[in-house]
């Protein structure tokens, strides 16, 4: 008698066999499907042409009949009459999906502070950011390295890319052909344009699309985990030649280098907001966790305190400052990650550090029926949804 | 998994190459799960060709936060429940009822070939209730944890565990009844 060791081996060991030709025309039609415009919904309720086609018992004319139907419910989902001026939003969409290289100017604007960064990019996986102030970050994503060159000081960094995080072109790349919403016209520089808003992955993306020539004139991007946050793109300028060179990561002659502080590789997670949230309120006069966690409003207050001498704690050497900065940025970025789906809420406010009784953040972490809860003491737990505070 | 990380990147960015990658990757182990969740091979056909399609066209804005097997398998083994339920809410006269549980026909455009002992065992997996197959088949074929199955299934890991301990002595026991006879 077979015992279930040997069942559970033959069941594991059997191999399947596949139909040669059909792998082929199944990968045929992948690819295919791959070449056609980007954006197209694919309905899981449709029924599947393909295997009715192939595997039905019904009739020709019966086939005929759902073939037909078929292509009736793909018009009825992508059609409608031709809105002229959405073309030229999917025109600049299509032009950055496609664009091999692309150059152009962000600023990033935090509360009072703006930042300016040249972009550079070059498929595959090629970056360049020149930032305010001398300082240049390089990707190589295939090459899973980066340089970071500090041009007043004549240094650099070297680091090895651990996760993919995307940058703002890459998101750019990711967003549909159908705008969200279609804006009024304006005048930016002496140029018409009208506003096309796409509402992608919780952040608000309006172009700014010049209405004589289609260029795409400026971008602007919000965040709503970070209302005083916004970066505006302009310059734009696609498939231009991009020297290589640009993208070395060979430091500069007379460069010396400078180590990277030892740094938590992991992925951001709750652990490293507590970490944040502990610093604060341990360092804090009074003791009480932060009024916000969007990111302009945290520096803000951060930097009145400190002006105010509401900033505890012992003075650091340049290096432990590094290193606490590494930390507890780590712990703003979970915060700025979260998003609408996450369903989460701060409510730290007055709330003083060792109140276990008080929860001051809670999320859904994705693919979660529960939602994760931090305490005022700063432990945490999984709840049901029904158990939330109200 | 660092190679299926970089088959995403590159597919998000429109390679085919790496799409090509992919599907010879985990064609067969989706195939075989598929047959082993479903009764009619037509629908476990189905089933995989709609979820490379499904894959196909979120690729633009895919984000890989576990491995590349289990998020597919895991695509397979909802969709054929999805078929499931669809045939068990419809009544359907399962083609079961009019032919043997694996047609013996090889059709030129059929996907899965059948080999007696992959039939055989496909044959006595449709025999086991459809909880009991989908964690054998997902814990054995498909690899998957059994924190995974229970959350596939709704249902606690001590059930999930209990599932498969079932199925398996079910198959054992249909099985080893087949060689006796």
């Amino acid at each position: 008698m077979r015992s279930a060791e040997t069942i559970k081996k033959l069941i594991k060991n059997t191999k399947i066999k596949t139909n040669p030709e059909v792998n082929k025309a199944v990968l045929d039609g992948l690819l295919d499907q791959m070449d056609r415009a980007e954006g197209a919904e694919v309905n899981a309720q449709q029924p599947n042409t393909w295997s009715i086609i192939m595997k039905s018992k019904i009739t020709k004319f019966a086939a005929v009949a759902v073939i037909i139907i078929a292509a009736l419910i793909g018009i009825n989902q992508f059609g409608g009459s031709i809105d002229l001026s959405s073309t030229a939003f999917a025109e600049v969409i299509q032009q950055i999906h496609n664009a091999r290289t692309a150059t152009f100017i962000t600023e990033v604007q935090m509360g009072q502070g703006v930042m300016k960064v040249k972009n550079f990019y070059k498929e595959p996986g090629l970056k360049r950011n020149e930032i305010q102030g001398g300082t240049v970050v390089i990707d190589d994503l295939a090459k899973r390295k980066a340089i970071v060159i500090f041009t007043s000081e004549r240094q650099y960094i070297e680091r090895d890319i651990e996760h993919e995080e995307d940058g703002f072109f890459e998101y750019l790349k990711t967003l549909p052909e159908r705008a969200t919403e279609v804006l009024e016209n304006k005048e930016i520089d002496g140029r018409i344009v009208q506003g096309f808003c796409v509402v992608k992955e919780g952040i608000d993306t309006v172009f700014w699309i010049d209405v004589k020539t289609n260029d795409l004139v400026r971008l602007e991007g919000k965040f709503p985990n970070a209302p005083n946050t916004q970066i505006v793109g302009t310059n734009f300028k696609f498939d231009v030649e991009l020297d290589d060179a640009l993208f070395s990561l060979i430091p500069p002659d007379g460069y010396t280098r400078k180590e990277l502080p030892k740094s938590d590789k992991s992925k951001v997670n709750h652990h490293d907001l507590i970490n944040l949230l502990r610093w604060w309120a341990t360092n804090m006069e009074g003791h009480f966790f932060p009024p916000s966690l969007e990111p302009a409003a945290f520096g803000k207050i951060g930097m009145e305190m400190k002006k105010a001498g509401k900033l505890l704690g012992e003075s650091k050497t340049k290096e432990e400052k590094m290193q606490l900065m590494t930390k507890l940025s780590r712990g703003l970025q979970f915060a700025m990650m979260m998003r609408p789906e996450n369903d989460w809420h701060y409510a730290g406010e007055g709330v003083e550090l060792g109140d276990s009784a008080t929860p001051i953040w809670w999320y859904r972490p994705q693919d979660s029926q529960t939602y994760r809860v931090i305490y005022g003491d700063l432990t945490f737990e999984d709840v049901a949804p029904e158990d939330l505070p109200k | 998994m660092l190679e299926d990380k970089l088959l995403v990147w590159k597919l998000r960015r429109g390679s085919k190459d790496a799409l090509r990658v992919i599907y010879e990757k985990y064609r067969d182990d989706l195939l075989r799960i598929a047959a082993g969740l479903l009764k009619e091979k037509s629908h476990a056909e189905d089933a995989v060709h709609d979820v490379f399609t499904a894959f196909v066209s979120a690729s633009g804005n895919f984000t890989l936060t576990g491995s590349l097997r289990g998020y597919l398998t895991t695509c397979v083994a909802n969709k054929a429940r999805n078929i499931n339920r669809t045939i068990s809410r419809r009544g359907m006269v399962s083609l079961d009822e009019i032919e043997p549980a694996v047609s013996d026909m090889k059709r030129p455009d059929e996907w899965i070939i059948y080999d007696e002992q992959f039939q055989h065992i496909c044959d006595a997996m449709a025999k086991l209730p459809y909880e009991q197959r989908e964690a054998v088949v997902l814990h054995i074929q498909g690899a998957m944890k059994f924190r995974e199955i229970a959350k596939l299934q709704e249902t606690s890991v001590k059930t999930a565990l209990s599932r498969y301990r079932y199925g398996l002595n079910k198959l054992r026991s249909i099985l080893n009844d087949e060689v006796t006879k």
